[in-house]
């Protein structure tokens, strides 16, 4: 593997200070070859039914497997141009020179597009997608990570958007990554004039997972709705700094985060907003909220806020604790088993960020994704 | 509003103590080495316990940096041009009382209204006026004595309760603790120390009174507060420094113990030089306080109105250890011109059922930035913690910022920790309302800015809520009212 450009994060570095870092250092970020093709075929015959109205591509490794596919009409070569917002490069280096494929996808002006991206890992992977709105355009994209190997995999994921004048933008992450997995995901975002974006995640699984994160409202009215949750047990790790930057006027940015840590655990995140003094009239809106179910499990979070100008309204709040002991013993009143009555107040904690979700289809699978975690939960709320 | 003249008069006020005492003094040449520290020591005649651990601490210090991670800018410094002790001149070793003090001292502290007199007793406060480098007078000794409880300069302590100084001295605040803290360690030269003992309430408030007024000088005072098994002490401190062109340094350390149900409550009203309107000159305020709740059901409580001062740097906080102690912090922060201030506290609970406050007020004016940084860290042990905190920050101006770094940490799952903060400017609804109630534009604006830092106010002993008030150029009674 050919140096790389920059030095590893530190626990010293402020947007790294919670990060699993020694798990990060031990992870072996050398690219997987290309998957054989009967490897491709056991994938494609393991994979879910596609969503109803989406196009779905699947990336294996960080290759883009045509055969596991459906043919996309809007997907590109060209390289998407965007500058480069993000401060903590190494990743995103890492990425650059080790990805084996970038998938390009370009939705032209006024056209609406529903994608589904499928993730599989194998082993250790770079993958990179590069996404464009043109004016007009909207987009709604699932990314889903299935947890097909059981193998300690490493993925590397970077994500770039432009989305354009006008656009509408919904990107729907499910990260439910391999209880050996070690995942770190760069993620930047350029909101033009007028643009609306939606963003959702939830991530389950994974030893350590990583999110870093850059948007910037580049144009004026512009929105951004960041709705994330991440549920960690055993001894996982879920960390994720996210910087959203204000250099426009009347941009709007709401952020939400519900993290759930039992066991040994550790969830933390770090929202740090700026307002810069040429984005006046802006809103910023920061709710960071942890709940602690294990014994050992802790939890982290820093919202940020950074002002420059005065014509500006910014709120946070920010609150770690347990289950409520009122709402639980009301449950268990009831005759609900105490597993279900639990996951189903957790339910109603990540709920707040569920909600959000326009898209039934794509509520559906979350929703399916966290009956995994939360057992009983959904059964609870059918009062079956 | 930001145009609004009042306003702008309102936050642009002069600074009121920027006189120079002219003074004959006793300052040792800038630079720092061993011999500095060596020298210092000497001049304090030091047992060999201080003057080793002054040296431990300089020599740990050459190999620290300075901290780069507050949101300030600041010109370096050159801690080889600073005179690091600056006395005024006494004829014998040091005043037996106010008479041998040089009037003009008196008058110093006449001019900014410490009562240094015993006969001000109205004012009912026990003073220790710190003068550049050293102790000038302490007031009401008699009294206290009485009381058992020990206030004196950190130089006395020094000779008449070295075992005191040798138990406490370094024990919150440890010698390597940060760059700042460390080169304290190494050249303070005088401050306050206070013992209350066991089942004493306090019969007076104490306060310290600490004046800058030799150029090129830094200052470095050290204050020690010991409040014994079930004791309760209140404690007020006040700075001003003349308006110079040069930055100078104030790098103080103050160290608070609470045993067992013991209470301190610490106010500051920190009104050093602040430069002026384009940022020449005024202080680097770059001090460590912590307190240590070891007892259970200990109280401390941190009190401050920042208003003075070209860079703040301060983070007082409290180490929670005793079960069921409580630690508070409550602070107004004022950033105008081109002041910075990145300030803020630190609640570490250990132990359980721990409770922690912290409410923060910060002002941006002009070109202003103020920052909160807080850190709320639960340890596992800390069954049963609580913490609330709130932070706002008012905007006055388009060129200002307002900004909040909290750090909110829990690793027991029984912890139950909440921040909330708002950052806006003054409400064009709550100025209209008032207007139309017939409310003048200026008594409208001090009323909002002073419901605003109200909560702050509340916990002020009543002579420093006044003078915090002045400061911020708010009058009480539209409030009131």
């Amino acid at each position: 593997m050919s140096a790389l450009p920059a030095t590893m994060p530190t626990p010293r570095d402020e947007h790294w200070k919670y990060a699993n870092l020694r798990g990060l250092a031990r992870a072996r970020f050398e690219p997987s070859v290309s998957p054989p093709a009967e490897t491709v075929a056991r994938i494609t015959a393991a994979l879910p039914k596609p969503l109803e109205g989406f196009e779905r591509i699947v990336l294996i490794d960080g290759f883009v497997s045509s055969v596991s596919s459906t043919p996309s009409a809007f997907t590109t070569t060209s390289p998407i141009s965007i500058a480069k917002l993000n401060a903590d490069r190494y990743f995103l280096e890492l990425n650059r020179r080790l990805r084996s494929d970038t998938l390009r996808l370009a939705v032209a002006r006024h056209q609406k597009r529903s994608v589904e991206v499928v993730v599989v890992s194998l082993g250790t992977s770079h993958p990179a997608i590069e996404i464009a709105l043109a004016e007009g355009a909207e987009l709604s994209l699932i990314e889903r990570h299935l947890p097909l190997s059981a193998d300690a995999t490493v993925i590397n994921l970077v994500i770039f958007a432009v989305v354009g004048v006008h656009a509408q933008f919904e990107l729907s992450r499910i990260v439910q990554a391999s209880p050996k997995a070690q995942h770190v995901e760069t993620i930047e975002l350029r909101l033009c004039e007028g643009s609306a974006s939606k963003f959702f995640q939830l991530t389950t699984g994974a030893a350590l997972s990583r999110t870093t994160a850059f948007a910037a409202h580049d144009g004026r009215d512009s929105s951004l709705e960041w709705h994330a949750a991440a549920l960690g047990e055993g001894t996982q790790s879920h960390d994720a700094f996210v910087h959203v930057a204000h250099s426009a006027p009347s941009a709007k940015t709401l952020q939400q985060f519900r993290g759930i840590a039992a066991d040994r655990s550790r969830v933390s995140f770090t929202g740090h907003m700026r307002v810069d003094t040429n984005a006046p009239y802006a809103q910023c809106d920061q709710s960071l909220k942890c709940l602690l179910t294990g014994s050992e499990a802790e939890a982290d979070v820093r919202p940020q806020l950074e002002i420059l100008t005065d014509a500006v309204r910014a709120s946070h709040g920010a609150t770690v604790g347990k289950l409520d002991p009122d709402m639980l013993f009301y449950l268990l009143s009831r005759g609900i088993p105490e597993e279900s009555a639990s996951s189903l107040l957790k339910w109603a904690f990540v709920s707040d960020v569920l909600r959000r979700l326009s898209n039934p289809a794509i509520r559906a699978e979350i929703e399916y994704s966290l009956e995994r975690v939360l057992p009983g939960a959904v059964a609870a709320r059918s009062g079956t | 509003m930001t145009e609004n003249a009042q306003l702008h008069d309102l936050v642009g006020r002069g600074y009121q103590h920027g006189f120079v005492t002219d003074i004959e003094s006793e300052t040792l040449p800038p630079g720092l080495d061993e011999n500095v520290v060596r020298t210092i020591s000497r001049i304090k005649r030091e047992p060999m316990f201080l003057t080793e651990w002054r040296l431990q601490a300089f020599r740990h210090w050459l190999s620290l940096r300075e901290p780069t991670w507050a949101h300030v800018r600041a010109e370096p410094i050159d801690y080889q041009s600073i005179s690091y002790y600056s006395a005024p001149k006494v004829k014998t070793d040091g005043p037996k009382s106010l008479d041998e003090v040089d009037p003009r001292l008196l008058e110093t502290y006449e001019k900014l209204g410490v009562p240094l007199h015993e006969r001000a007793r109205l004012a009912g406060v026990a003073v220790d006026a710190v003068f550049d480098s050293v102790s000038v007078a302490t007031t009401f000794k008699d009294r206290l004595e009485k009381a058992g409880v020990i206030f004196c300069s950190f130089s006395d302590a020094v000779q008449k309760h070295p075992e005191l100084l040798e138990q406490y001295l370094g024990s919150v605040v440890p010698l390597t603790d940060n760059f700042y803290a460390c080169l304290n360690s190494a050249v303070f030269s005088d401050g306050s120390f206070v013992y209350i003992p066991k089942g004493v309430r306090c019969p007076m408030e104490l306060s310290t009174y600490f004046r800058i007024n030799a150029a090129k000088t830094g200052q470095f005072e050290r204050t020690l507060i010991v409040a014994d098994q079930g004791s309760h002490v209140s404690y007020l401190e006040g700075c001003t420094a003349p308006m110079r062109d040069e930055n100078q340094l104030h790098a103080a350390v103050v160290e608070l113990v609470a045993m067992d149900d013991a209470e301190i409550k610490y106010s500051t009203v920190q009104n050093w030089y602040p430069g002026d309107e384009n940022g020449v000159g005024g202080i680097y305020n770059f001090v460590t306080k912590r307190g240590e709740c070891r007892g259970r059901n200990s109280r401390i409580s941190w009190t401050q109105v920042e208003t003075g001062s070209a860079i703040t740097w301060k983070y007082p906080g409290c180490v929670l250890r005793g079960e069921n102690s409580v630690g508070e912090f409550y602070s107004v922060a004022l950033a105008n011109h081109c002041q910075q201030a990145d300030t803020g506290t630190k609640m570490i609970h250990i132990g359980a059922n721990t409770r922690s406050t912290i409410v923060s007020k910060g002002i941006s004016a002009g070109r202003g930035q103020n920052t909160y940084r807080g850190l709320v860290k639960i340890l596992s042990t800390a069954q049963g913690a609580r913490n609330f905190t709130q932070c706002d920050s008012l905007l006055m101006g388009d060129r200002c910022g307002a900004h909040t770094f909290p750090y909110v940490e829990v690793k027991n799952p029984t912890a139950i920790v909440e921040h909330e903060a708002s950052t806006s400017r003054i409400s064009e609804d709550q100025l209209f309302y008032c207007l139309q109630r017939g409310i003048s534009e200026e008594d409208a604006v001090n009323m909002i800015v002073n419901g605003f830092c109200k909560s702050v106010f509340k916990e002020l002993p009543m002579e420093f809520a006044v003078e915090a008030q002045n400061l911020l150029a708010v009058s009480l009674e539209g409030a009131v009212g």
